[in-house]
């Protein structure tokens, strides 16, 4: 049953503001990131 | 590829599995996702400090443990239910006919003691060693395992598993842990 609950959660839909904030970081340079909300464009 | 595009695909690739974890520390999806954007700034920052190699999972979570925990002392939770004061006085009664459902599980894993809650993810779900897991929650191999076992126990008492009469000694592992997840 752990393995069911924990597969569930694997197998939500990832939001699409992960891949913005990536890019983002890796356009900044590095250490200069805040961790705030991402304002990522594309 | 440049060393941080592959950076960014491994990063990208582990967000399912710090999601999950995250879910199951927080219990609230809106703080997860809070706490895996924290987590991936700070392993950008950080990125120099990783072993290339070593496993990026473990240290992706270790990170995320740390914010989570970080943030726990910023708010001030009061001290967990170590002692299962909460949990015995609470105890989930399957939904239909005898039958457990995910959402019965989910309740009684919120119920569990956060070291322990994590204890059981961690080695049940997310598939580390108890070594690994050690590493990741900072503690010795047999706290990992002594935890495992309180929240093994503590589950099959909240989720009312009466026993091998009823289950059998294996349905009861089973019903509890589960397989792992990958």
């Amino acid at each position: 049953m752990l393995g069911e609950y924990y597969g569930k959660l694997l197998s939500n839909e990832v939001p699409d503001r992960f891949a913005k904030l990536l890019n983002e970081l890796e356009r900044a340079e590095p250490g200069k990131m805040e961790a705030t909300e991402t304002k990522a464009e594309d | 590829m440049s060393e941080a595009a592959n950076f960014k695909t491994d990063l990208l690739a582990a967000i399912p599995s710090l999601r999950a974890f995250a879910v199951s520390l927080a219990q609230n999806s809106d703080r997860a996702d809070d706490l895996v954007q924290e987590t991936l700034v700070k392993a950008w920052d950080k990125q120099a400090s990783f072993q290339p190699g070593t496993n990026l999972k473990a240290w992706l979570f270790t990170i995320l443990r740390n914010e989570f925990y970080s943030q726990m002392r910023k708010r001030g939770r009061e001290v967990q239910d170590s002692d299962g004061a909460m949990t015995a006085r609470l105890a989930i009664h399957p939904s239909q006919e005898g039958k457990l459902d995910l959402e019965d599980f989910r309740k009684a894993l919120q119920v569990l003691p956060e070291d322990q809650r994590e204890a059981i993810i961690l080695i049940g779900a997310s598939g580390f060693s108890y070594e690994e897991a050690a590493e990741i929650c900072g503690c010795a191999v047999g706290t990992i395992k002594s935890r495992v076992s309180r929240a093994r126990v503590r589950l099959q008492e909240i989720l009312q598993i009466s026993g091998e009469a009823d289950y059998g000694p294996d349905a009861i592992a089973t019903q509890v842990m589960g397989s792992p997840a990958s």
